[in-house]
Order: structure tokens, then sequence, then C-alpha cells
């Protein structure tokens, strides 16, 4: 009796040891492509929450970015954040999307392209839409996707 | 004349070595360098050699959406109907990253002349993102957008 108590625990640690594994190895493991596009909304998310710990983790200190707003390349993550905050018009953003995105991956960089879309409420109660064409490119350090430069141009067609 | 040799010896040296060594930086800007001239030699074989296959590109006023490697080579070689290009990259920023990617950014000018005489020009800024596969700088995505 007292050794089939003890096959009969034996069995059921094996088992639930063995559903463990399998749950494991079945939970499907985010491709680098899934973990830039994710990473990018929360990065947009973020902004909108005024995160700046979580903006400022994933951006790296060297990062450089055109945008359509200044003209220039804007160097550095300093420079960058003290103009897109005062540059921030007030609002509410609705919406954040990217549209077609596509990732190329080449080792522990991801370059990440789409069309951005989106809607913000102003301060008056009006909403607009805004429309970009928007590359990003991601790389890998010390196991973290960090930005390091972005190219957020006007869409052609509002030219 | 001792001194002379000494000096030239040095310089010989120096220069080897520089030469020899350089870096990622002047690596990745002199590819650009050739592939610009490429371009505009209306040379596309040597043009297209330092590409990924998989490339990508955004252009400038062509479309919002984005070019892929076939529709890009469309492009390219579509500017040989083209009487004279003149594409010239200026104020090149280049970031390097694990010794594998670079990130240049630059600012263009692009003068075209099509067969019936007329001048074209166009001025932006673009960022060219560079892999290096098996030991090779290659380009896998570049965007052009307006300065305005």
């Amino acid at each position: 009796m007292k050794t089939l108590k003890k096959v009969s625990f034996f069995l059921f640690v094996f088992l639930i040891l063995g559903f463990s594994f399998t749950v494991i190895a079945q939970t499907p493991v985010p491709s680098a492509e899934e973990e830039v596009i994710a990473l990018t909304y929360k990065l947009w998310d973020a902004e909108n929450q005024k995160d700046m710990a979580f903006r400022n983790k994933h951006v790296s200190d060297d990062y450089t970015e055109f945008n359509s707003v200044f003209s220039t390349r804007i160097d550095g993550k300093i420079k960058n954040f003290t103009l897109s905050d005062a540059n921030f018009s007030g609002g509410t953003s609705l919406a954040d999307e990217m549209l077609n995105p596509k990732v190329q991956v080449y080792g522990d960089v991801a370059i990440l392209t789409y069309n951005f879309a989106g809607v913000v409420k102003d301060n008056d109660g009006k909403t607009r839409s805004s429309k970009a064409k928007s590359t990003r490119v991601y790389v890998k350090m010390s196991g973290e996707w960090k930005l390091v430069h972005a190219n957020f141009a006007l869409d052609p067609t509002e030219d | 004349m001792k001194h002379f040799k000494l000096i030239s010896i040095i310089f010989l040296f120096a220069a080897f070595v520089s030469s020899t060594f350089a870096g990622d930086k002047e690596d990745v800007l002199a590819l650009v360098s050739k592939n610009i001239d490429a371009f505009n030699k209306q040379d596309y074989k040597t043009y297209f050699s330092s590409f990924v296959s998989d490339n990508t590109e955004f252009p400038y006023v062509v479309s919002p959406l984005r070019h892929d490697a076939a529709m890009w080579k469309n492009f390219i070689e579509g500017t040989a109907s083209l009487a004279y290009v003149n594409y010239h990259q200026q104020d090149s920023e280049v970031q390097i990253y694990n010794g594998n990617t670079a990130v240049i950014t630059s600012y263009y000018t692009f003068t075209w002349m099509e067969k019936g005489g007329q001048m074209n020009y166009q001025t932006g800024r673009s960022s060219m993102v560079l892999v290096k596969q098996d030991g090779k700088w290659m380009t896998a995505h570049m965007h052009f957008s307006k300065m305005f």
C-alpha cells in the first residue's frame, strides 16, 4: 500500500512537471519583428502617459532624428526630448497606429518602417489627423532594444 | 638628406598604417561615396552590388509607400532615360553599433536633366542603414525626406 502511494505520488509529480514543460514549450517566444512593433506602441503609450522613464530606457543617448517640424537632424537624446516636449501643443492622442509595417532584422539591428496614422483631439475639442512615412532603427544593447535613429517625414501626398 | 629619408619613411609608414586600419566610419563613408559615384555614372551594376537582397526605401516624393528591392531597382534603372543625373550628399554623420550596423544621416541635392533639356533640382535629408554581411558593408534601407 505504501509503495502504491509512493508510486502515485511520483506519477503525480511527473505528470505535473510534464504538463508545465509542455505549457512553457508551447508559449510562443516573440520574434524580433514582434518585439520592436510592440515596443513602438509602448513608446507611443509612454509618451501619451508621460512615462518618461520608459521612454528614456528605450532610446539611446546618441539618438538622432529627422522630423517634420525641424529641417535639420537633431542630435542626442536630451536635445530631442527637450524639443519634442516643448513642441507638444497639448490635447489628447485618440489613436496612434502604424499602417503597412515592415521589420528587417539583421542580427542585433531591426529596421521598422511604416506609414503613421494618428488622430489628436486639440485643447479646443477639434480633432485632427496626422500621417507620415516613418523609419525607426533599433539596436539590441545589453539584451534590450534601443531606438538609435528615426526619420519621421511628412507623407509626400500632404506636400 | 638623412632627415628627409627618415621623415619620408615615417610618413609612408603612417599612411600605410592609417589606410590598413581605417575604421568602420571611414569604410562606410567610402562605400557610400562609391555608390553615389556609380549612380551618377549610371553604373547600376556597381550601384546594386552593395545592397542586401531585401533592401527597402522610402523615396522622396514619388509615393508615401515603401519601395521593396524590385521597386527600387526599377526606379533607379529608370533614371537611365535621363540625360544627366547628379546626386550629392553633404554633412554626413555616421553612427556605428556593435561593429556591424551603421546609420548615416546626410543632406543631399539631386539635379537631373531630362532628354528635352529641362533641368530639375531637389534637396532633402537622407537616412541610410548599412549592415555588415560576410565582412562587407551592405545597404539595407534608405529614407529620403523633404528638407523644408
